[in-house]
């Protein structure tokens, strides 16, 4: 299999490495959420030029760094490792610029007082990116690259209240 | 004179040959005594071994039956314990999931924004103490 070494990819970004990250992390979210784009790009059928048009125009004027990234990863046929590629430069990024980078997903938007509060919580320089998703129904959820998550959604205590009436 | 002893060794030999000859019946008397007496303890020694070798065959059938019908218990309880923990263990999803359920629906109806920013306030303030 074909490989991306992540620290070229982190060096050649220089002072944009940040920005990748962010531009990396909106295209695992996409692919997460839409598992019939993962099995498009999956297809080896599809030609190559057409899987970058469509991600392009769903990412909706990417920046150029950003479209160099997504030919790359499809010359390189690496569209099954998109998202674990992803994550894997997330926390490279993290590591070498000393900052937690935070998803919070919410089932309303977040205040600026959660907001704050969920930073004093992580006590480090971090970033955070609010993800809503209404399922969740209250709440939220954390997940910080490379590191702990933490579950303090309703949705969350209700799968653990089944959790204890199964085991009970 | 001649002709009576002639007669007189006639009927001698005549009585001696009867003599014999009753002998000899009686002689065959008792070899087929002998013979029959043999032959009724030969059967009753064969109907003995029969009779064993039956009994023995009833054992045989009867343990093999116990022991069958052992086995088919054994495997009827333990498909009865497992039905039973199968449908006791899909009650208690069922059970769970229609709380779950029914929990849901009834936060989505009455968790409001106020109640959401509580419980955040209220999850940061208990993950701050461990």
């Amino acid at each position: 299999m074909k490989q991306v070494n992540l620290n070229r990819l982190y060096d050649l970004a220089g002072n944009k490495a940040l920005e990748l990250e962010e531009g990396f992390y909106t295209l695992r979210k996409l692919l997460e959420k839409n598992f019939n784009l993962m099995v498009f790009l999956e297809n080896s059928l599809i030609p190559k030029e057409q899987k970058k048009k469509l991600l392009k125009d769903l990412l909706k004027s990417p920046p150029k760094f950003l479209i160099e990234l997504i030919n790359l990863l499809i010359d390189e046929e690496l569209e099954k490792e998109i998202i674990k590629l992803s994550h894997e430069f997330s926390e490279l990024v993290s590591k070498k610029q000393k900052i937690k980078l935070v998803e919070v997903t919410t089932a309303f938007p977040l205040e600026d007082s959660e907001k704050k509060g969920i930073e004093s919580l992580l006590k480090e320089k971090s970033l955070l990116r609010l993800q809503l998703d209404p399922s969740l129904l209250g709440g939220f959820k954390l997940k910080v690259a490379g590191g702990l998550s933490l579950d303090a959604s309703l949705k969350g205590k209700l799968n653990k209240l089944r959790e204890d009436l199964i085991n009970a | 004179m001649a002709f009576l002893e002639k007669r007189e060794n006639s009927i001698a030999d005549s009585l001696k040959d009867a003599a014999n000859k009753q002998k000899e019946a009686e002689h065959l008397l008792h070899d087929y005594r002998s013979k029959l007496a043999e032959a009724q303890a030969n059967a009753e020694k064969m109907l003995k071994e029969v009779k064993n070798e039956g009994e023995k065959l009833k054992l045989e059938i009867i343990n093999n039956a116990e022991k069958q019908a052992e086995v088919i218990l054994k495997k009827a309880e333990q498909d009865l314990s497992r039905e039973k923990e199968k449908i006791f263990t899909e009650a208690k999803n069922q059970i769970a999931d229609l709380v779950v359920s029914a929990t849901s629906k009834l936060l989505e109806k009455s968790f409001n924004k106020e109640a959401n920013h509580k419980m955040i306030i209220e999850s940061i303030n208990e993950a701050s103490k461990s």
